[in-house]
């Protein structure tokens, strides 16, 4: 069935995209994953054959996203997941260092983003988490390739300059 | 402008760019600045590497998302089992059965002008059947052919049968 080579393909990665956007809310990624592959199912009539489809998918998310933060209800989920989220002290073992610098580096980074434009959050993430193309961000986005470019050359800035005493913890191990 | 600094940003350390890129980066930005930019960059990639790792959707949404897909699409399927392609799909295929509507159609345009030519005679029996008769004995005649003139002349008129010779 085509819809269940979809769902394989992208599940995971439109998991992972809807987990960063509600900064690290999981129950709301698996709710919201649902939702998307829902809207797939209901309108898949309306997609155009001659365009990519993972334009299309990501149009889809970045517009059930942005639904959610108009609502304002992210900041107050946040703010409540932001506190059962405990950074954790040390790493109790070797083993356990790659999970404690994805943990303390995740969270950092998911205060980070909550605190940026969400337009330039969403660009950051198309960009470097998602890997897509510039012009595919411009797609999704709906603005100019330019626009783009500005916005996430304005996000790394930031970024690399608020993490950047976390980045040199994260080098010695 | 940013494209090449983002360009560079993900593909070389400060100490590998060439004098020209390093000149354009200093420009943009410190030493430190890129450095920083950088590192961030390669621990972004590591982190939403593991990330999406430990990413597993729940069964149920695998579930509920089949069950919607085939409620949705039940009907259709079934429409498809009552086409005539379902039935007869090789046979429509056939190129004596592809071109089948064109040669009726033809065959049609055909029939209707053969009909067309047979009207001709049959419309003239009814001049055939008529009876001879003395125009001299007709009341008003000069009258009944005037109004012929104007009908040929382009108006419309009817003609005038005398009465005393309309019985049979």
């Amino acid at each position: 069935m085509a819809f269940e080579e979809l769902y394989q393909r992208y599940s995971k990665r439109m998991l992972f995209y809807f987990h960063r956007n509600f900064y690290g809310d999981g129950e709301k990624a698996q709710d919201f994953l649902q939702d998307l592959f829902m809207k797939i199912i209901e309108k898949s009539n309306y997609f155009d054959v001659n365009k990519k489809f993972s334009t299309w998918i990501y149009t889809l998310a970045s517009n059930l996203c942005k639904n959610e933060f108009r609502k304002n209800a992210v900041r107050k989920s946040y703010a409540e997941n932001y506190q059962n989220r405990a950074i954790p002290q040390q790493p109790p073992t070797q083993s356990f260092s790659r999970e404690y610098d994805y943990g303390l580096f995740s969270l950092s980074l998911d205060r980070e983003l909550e605190q940026m434009n969400e337009k330039h959050r969403m660009t950051f993430i198309l960009r470097h988490q998602q890997g897509l193309s510039i012009k595919e961000i411009s797609e999704i986005m709906a603005c100019s390739e330019g626009t783009v470019k500005s916005r996430l050359f304005n996000a790394i800035k930031r970024l690399a300059n608020r993490l950047r005493l976390f980045n040199s913890q994260t080098k010695k191990h | 402008m940013e494209q090449r600094f983002l360009d560079l940003l993900k593909q070389k350390n400060f100490e590998e760019l060439s004098s020209a890129d390093m000149k354009y980066i200093l420009e943009m930005a410190s030493k430190e600045d890129y450095t920083s930019a950088r590192g961030f960059l390669e621990s972004c990639k590591t982190n939403f590497e593991t990330g999406l790792a430990l990413m597993e959707p729940n069964e149920e949404i695998h579930d509920n998302l089949i069950a919607a897909y085939r409620y949705k699409y039940k009907g259709k399927v079934k429409k498809e089992l009552h086409t005539p392609q379902f039935y007869f799909g090789n046979v429509i295929r056939t190129p004596v059965f592809r071109y089948a509507a064109l040669v009726s159609l033809f065959m049609s345009l055909v029939l209707f002008l053969l009909l067309l030519e047979g009207r001709i005679p049959t419309s003239s029996v009814g001049f055939k059947d008529s009876t001879a008769m003395d125009i001299d004995q007709i009341k008003n005649f000069d009258k009944m052919n005037q109004y012929l003139c104007f009908k040929n002349a382009g108006l419309h008129a009817g003609i005038i049968i005398p009465e005393t010779h309309w019985n049979p």
